[in-house]
């Protein structure tokens, strides 16, 4: 099965990097690779000038504690039978960041950091709200002080009101912590909001990256177009007089990829040449990278 | 037949969606008043769905949106009777469906009427396809069943639908799987089967929330699309307000089991009478708008239903909460065909600056700062490049 394929990326520091994309695309697997949470056949991952595939478990578990991820689903990501305080001190436990008598005082700034209450260290996750409960992974994620944070779909399960707050956490956390995002999700509107650079992903490929404002304003590859089309907007009266244009076709098997470039069967503009090759990645404005012949 | 969204490649235009809604003239096929439908568990009584009332008339779309929790889903199974039947109970309401009075039917009556007169679609159509029978089968039995009809003609009948959400070659899928099929294709062979029997309504709960954005509005025009012009009554429930801008009719606003708003879409999103439906259209960010340096939120989490604050639910996160919001609200009609559950609806605009202005306002004053909208990053950025460009590359294959 190939997921992702020759994907080439850079998270620059301090930024948010969104990818997009449909799901089953290989966004999941890509933020997984990066935490070597999966091996790749090839490639490198390199993190901090230091490539992290041929790295072996003990020298990961280093490196893992500046790279951490949140997941989509806060409940099944965190034990039932653990209570919210040993969720968050397990890890800094692990990695022996502090003395054990220190554990608790820390896990109440946790709490704090990510708008719970430090009596909540001993609540179970099914006493909490799902928003609480992101805010739990959040906090766990942010107890080994990590540099990157893999935000694996980790407010697409909540409601519009409580996904709002832990968006404007995660920015705040960021200005505070100087932190480092890779926001993966299928929300385009979320992603524009949150996102520094954008990377849109089709089967396993990279076929656009801009900076969000340029992606969204000016997007060059006919399936970020597609994309945009398809999101809806929240307000009638725009979405009664906006002209609609919808691909057609399904997602083909990522087991069988299209020869030549991957979107040819869905593309309003593939012509023969686009069935031969894959597309080369160009830099059509500066920053502004698709793979496509005809953007 | 060439359908609009089932044209083979390239891009289909959609009308469906371009026309002026449809006014709520005539009868109405499903009228629902006062429902209340309680859950009856090991912690206590949940009070899943309180004093709901709303009817959906031909060929409308009407959406029912809410909190997670706020009893979208317990309200359709009700209408449907298939709620858990040793835990929960329909203390009281009427549904009446076409001049019959679900509530009171016997278990065969209402079996002749799901599955013909009414059909629901599930979020997952893996669970509710059945794995082991062909696709041509689970289409044609609902065929077999409720219209008499011979194998051939129910066969005929199904190649027929399947053409009509847009499924190629139909023929050879009616031997197929469901495992054998993409979730854009199951949905779609979901939607078949809702059609099969044509009919008077069809109940959709997240009917694309598992599926990617492009399949996604395939479906949704299709079933706008069907709605319109085989006069069909829809009843979709999302948490995606573009959706519901995009493709309803009506909206019904649930918090907390009960109904807080209901109105025309234009009404509901235009001028938002009740404070959680205000909250909940602020806190959305949109692609269509310049970006604001911070999302609105509302504060706090919905009540639980096990015990409910008392008067107003929104109370303990509501801005603008008085005294008096102790008592529970009246439903009442603040413009024609708008109604809210707020003692405050009336002046709700004057109290709120509202979402739009909200907006613009943090628009202004970005301009005014002279940033761009991006500028709030861009500030931030440099004070952090102590890292070497690029602190993170992946150039990975898996295979
Ligand atoms: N079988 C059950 N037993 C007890 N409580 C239940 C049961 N089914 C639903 N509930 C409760 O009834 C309430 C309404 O649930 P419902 O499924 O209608 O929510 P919803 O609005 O559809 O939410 P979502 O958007 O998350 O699907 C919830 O508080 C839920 O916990
Ligand atoms: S009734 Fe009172 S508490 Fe409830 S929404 Fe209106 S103002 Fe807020
Ligand atoms: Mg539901």
């Amino acid at each position: 099965m190939r997921a992702v394929n020759d994907v080439s990326l850079t998270v620059r520091p301090g930024e948010t990097l969104g990818l997009v994309g449909e799901s089953g695309c290989g966004k999941s697997t890509l933020g997984r690779l990066v935490l070597r949470l999966e091996d790749p056949t090839a490639g490198e991952i390199i993190f901090e000038e230091v490539d992290l595939a041929p790295l072996s478990r003990k020298q990961m578990t280093d490196v893992r504690k500046k790279m951490q991820v949140i997941f989509q689903d806060p409940y099944s990501s965190l034990n039932p039978r653990m209570t919210v305080g040993q969720i968050i001190g397990e890890p800094i436990g692990v990695h022996g960041i502090m003395p054990k008598a220190n554990i608790n005082a820390r896990v109440a700034e946790l709490l704090q950091l990510v708008g719970l209450f430090p009596y909540m260290a001993l609540r179970y996750p099914h006493e909490l709200s799902g928003g609480q409960r992101q805010r739990v992974g959040i906090a766990r994620a942010l107890a080994v002080e990590p540099r990157v944070i893999v935000c694996d779909e980790a407010v697409s399960a909540l409601d519009v009101s409580i996904q709002g707050q832990v968006i404007n956490l995660l920015e705040d956390l960021q200005q505070k912590l100087g932190l480092t995002y890779l926001f993966i999700a299928h929300d385009l509107a979320v992603v524009r909001h949150i996102s520094t650079r954008v990377a849109v992903m089709y089967l396993g490929r990279i076929v656009e990256l801009a900076s969000a404002d340029d992606l969204f304003a000016d997007p060059k590859h006919p399936y970020t177009r597609a994309l945009l089309a398809a999101a809806p907007v929240p307000d009638p009266v725009v979405e009664r007089t906006r002209p609609r244009t919808i691909i057609t076709g399904e997602l083909p098997s990522p087991l069988n990829p299209p020869a030549g470039c991957v979107f040819h069967p869905r593309c309003p503009l593939a012509t023969e040449e686009c069935k031969q090759a894959v597309p080369a990645t160009r830099e059509l404005a500066p920053g502004h990278w698709a793979a496509c012949i005809h953007a | 037949m060439q359908h609009g969204i089932a044209a083979a490649t390239g891009l289909a235009q959609s009308q469906a969606t371009g026309t002026p809604p449809a006014k709520a003239i005539g009868q109405p096929i499903l009228e629902i008043e006062d429902l209340h439908v309680h859950f009856v568990t090991s912690h206590g009584t949940v009070r899943a769905v309180e004093g709901l009332s709303y009817a959906v008339h031909p060929g409308e779309m009407v959406a029912i949106v809410g909190e997670s929790g706020s009893g979208k889903s317990v309200s359709a199974l009700a209408v449907m009777r298939l709620l858990p039947p040793n835990t929960a109970r329909i203390r009281s309401g009427v549904v009446r469906f076409d001049g019959r009075e679900l509530l009171k039917l016997d278990d065969e009556e209402m079996r002749q009427i799901r599955g013909r007169d009414v059909s629901m679609i599930f979020q997952e159509p893996m669970t509710s396809l059945n794995p082991v029978l062909t696709i041509g089968l689970q289409i044609m039995e609902p065929l077999l069943i409720h219209m008499n009809m011979t194998d051939a003609q129910a066969k005929a009948r199904a190649i027929e639908l399947l053409t009509l959400v847009g499924i190629t070659d139909p023929e050879s899928r009616l031997a197929q799987y469901p495992h054998q099929l993409s979730g854009g294709m199951r949905q779609r062979v979901m939607i078949a089967i809702g059609l099969a029997c044509n009919p008077k309504l069809l109940i959709a709960d997240e009917p694309t929330t598992a599926l990617d954005v492009t399949i996604q509005a395939q479906i949704l025009e299709l079933m706008k699309d069907l709605s319109r012009r085989l006069n069909i009554a829809v009843i979709i429930i999302t948490h995606n307000l573009g959706i519901v801008a995009r493709y309803a009719d009506r909206v019904n606003v649930m918090y907390a089991a009960r109904l807080v708003e209901r109105g025309m879409a234009e009404q509901v999103f235009g001028r938002p009478l009740h404070p959680y439906s205000r909250g909940l259209l602020a806190a959305v960010p949109r692609l269509d708008q310049g970006r604001t340096n911070k999302l609105a939120t509302i504060d706090g989490s919905p009540p639980n239903l096990l015990n409910p604050p008392e008067g107003c639910r929104f109370r303990p996160r509501c801005r603008f909460a008085v005294e008096a919001c102790i008592n529970v609200p009246p439903f009442v009609e603040v413009e024609p065909g708008h109604h809210a559950a707020c003692i405050r609806a009336h002046e709700i605009e004057a109290l709120d600056a509202g979402p739009r202005r909200y907006l613009r306002r943090t628009r202004l004053r970005s301009r005014r700062r002279g940033y761009s909208r991006y500028s709030s990053r861009e500030q931030v950025l440099p004070r952090r490049r102590r890292l070497p460009e690029g602190c993170l590359q992946a150039r990975a294959r898996s295979q």
